[in-house]
């Protein structure tokens, strides 16, 4: 059975130019055949509270979900709540199973509406920003 | 999928769905038309006159910002000739109020505006941290509500400005209509749709030139143009039943996002059976100039969220009153309403008498809208409410002294 890596690695400094990562195995000193995609999120109108109040990370994540299918955004919602959410109210950013009302997505500054949402395959370089309509100032 | 084009441009990439219409527009076009609008809503309402000087309620948060932006575009594309300034109020918050003023300040200078900052402290001898040490923080957002009314005239009238704009949105007056609605109480729904409030008598209106704007569009303006904005919500403020209005708002605009639009226009059609009340959809569409309700009745509210608290259930009750007392006659029930309406014909506004809780029409004391003894703020009542609170404030902390 091939080893998998499924810890999130993630730099909070710098953003990694080389999009797929080889992740080495724990033992042996080879290679996973795993790419790891490295992707960046953005989160913005009070969702940073959420991320251990860090507007940017960078994040490595499967290239393909657990059905061996391409990374979507929808995944990567569902990785960020498992792996990168510190705060334990993951009901403030999904709901239902969808990312919560108010909460705007933008790929590549465009909105995630015009791009399949959640259907939207992730691709090498990507940013996504997540910004919250929902507070106040 | 290939990226749609702009339907404006033709040749940019869209990077916004409009809400409203749907329409895929690019980045500046999009940017365009979101000024235009606001400035379509400001022409054709009537908003400003050459020369007036003119306050911006700022917060620090993404409306005013936004407010404070496209206001400052508009002025000089469209030479307005307004002196713009930005007002803020300092609540006496920390964590929160301390560090929004921050962005303020910032956007003072990124926006050449000056600013004033007006107190609790100063005006009330009261930070709202020391109003909740004393009270709790049940029933504390009356407290600050009440307040910051008065508090954005005072620094108004400081400035010798006589016009306070606020960042309250489409989604913001969706939301009271929908609370109004929920609560019965059509009168101060008919209030909270008009973009002017104030008459003759306060000395200080209140306009929302963003009244039309959705929020989606608010933030993508702030984030397509860098603005430096602040969020967070107040650290003091959860209140259940806005925040359940507001969730249903944005689940419907996520089902139907006209629904936002379409809330604010039925609102407005629902402000025009309330008695004394008028307001406009756009006053592009008909000569109505009475867009004018009790400034009483404009609450400044917690950031973006208009009328939070329900504090000036007095005042606005007063005012019901005399109302009601003038339409008496006109009072009918609905089944001989609908009867006269069809008999009438349409055009002609019906008024519909208001109840009080029990159902019964209101009884009839006339009480004259006059100024507090105290402070001298519009008050129907001897003593306004602010100083009331002020009172019971002051009582406790004497008992804590002792």
């Amino acid at each position: 059975m091939p080893h998998r890596s499924r810890s999130p690695s993630i730099s909070r400094e710098s953003i990694s130019t080389f999009p797929f990562q080889r992740q080495p195995c724990c033992k042996g000193g080879s290679f996973c055949h795993i790419s790891q995609l490295t992707w960046h999120a953005a989160f913005r109108g009070g969702l940073e509270m959420l991320f251990d109040n860090q507007r940017r990370h960078s994040v490595s994540l499967p290239a393909v979900n657990d059905d061996g299918k391409p990374a979507t955004v929808g995944f990567l919602i569902d990785y960020l709540c498992k792996n990168l959410m510190k705060d334990p109210r993951v009901d403030l950013f999904v709901l239902d199973k969808h990312i919560r009302p108010g909460i705007l997505v933008l790929i590549n500054d465009a909105d995630w509406e015009l791009e399949g949402e959640e259907a939207y395959v992730i691709q090498p370089h990507d940013n996504i920003l997540f910004v919250s309509t929902l507070h106040g100032g | 999928m290939a990226p749609a084009l702009c339907a404006n441009c033709m040749t940019e990439r869209a990077v916004i769905k409009r809400p409203k219409n749907h329409a895929k527009l690019c980045k500046a076009c999009f940017i365009t038309v979101f000024e235009d609008e606001v400035h379509h809503t400001i022409t054709s309402s009537q908003l400003f006159y050459p020369g007036e000087k003119v306050a911006i309620g700022a917060s620090g948060g993404k409306d005013s910002t936004v407010l404070a932006s496209v206001l400052k575009t508009l002025n000089e594309r469209h030479g307005y000739g307004l002196e713009l300034v930005l007002l803020s109020i300092d609540e006496g918050i920390k964590g929160y109020r301390d560090d929004s003023l921050e962005t303020v300040k910032r956007n003072a200078v990124q926006y050449d505006m000056p600013l004033k900052v007006v107190g609790y402290d100063e005006l009330y001898g009261w930070t709202m941290d020391q109003v909740v040490e004393t009270i709790g923080k049940k029933g504390n957002c009356t407290y600050c509500g009440v307040f910051r009314r008065q508090a954005l005239d005072r620094g108004a009238k400081m400035l010798g400005i006589k016009h306070v704009v606020t960042g309250h949105n489409a989604d913001d007056v969706a939301e009271t209509v929908l609370m109004n609605l929920l609560r019965g109480d059509l009168a101060r729904l008919s209030r909270s749709t008009s973009i002017v409030t104030g008459d003759s008598r306060s000395e200080v209106k209140r306009s929302k030139p963003l009244k039309y704007s959705y929020e989606k569009e608010i933030v993508l303006y702030a984030h397509h143009k860098k603005l430096d904005y602040f969020s967070t919500e107040c650290i003091y403020s959860p209140e259940a039943f806005r925040g359940s209005a507001r969730g249903l708002i944005k689940q419907l605009e996520r089902v139907r996002p006209t629904a936002i639009l379409d809330i604010v226009r039925s609102g407005e059609d629902m402000a025009r059976l309330v008695p004394g009340e008028s307001s406009s959809s756009c006053a592009c569409r008909g000569q109505n100039t009475g867009a004018f309700a009790s400034a009483e009745d404009d609450i400044g509210g917690c950031g973006s969220q208009n009328g939070r608290t329900a504090g000036n259930e007095m005042a606005v009750m007063d005012k019901q009153l005399r109302d009601n007392e003038a339409h008496e006659g006109l009072e009918t029930d609905v089944a001989k309403t609908m009867a006269e309406s069809k008999q009438r014909g349409h055009g002609q506004q019906v008024k519909l008498g208001l109840r009080s809780e029990n159902g019964a029409p209101h009884g009839v004391t006339r009480q004259i809208l006059g100024n507090c003894k105290r402070c001298g703020y519009m008050s129907s009542q001897e003593i306004c409410q602010a100083c009331m609170l002020l009172e019971g404030l002051n009582k406790n902390r004497a008992k804590i002294q002792i």
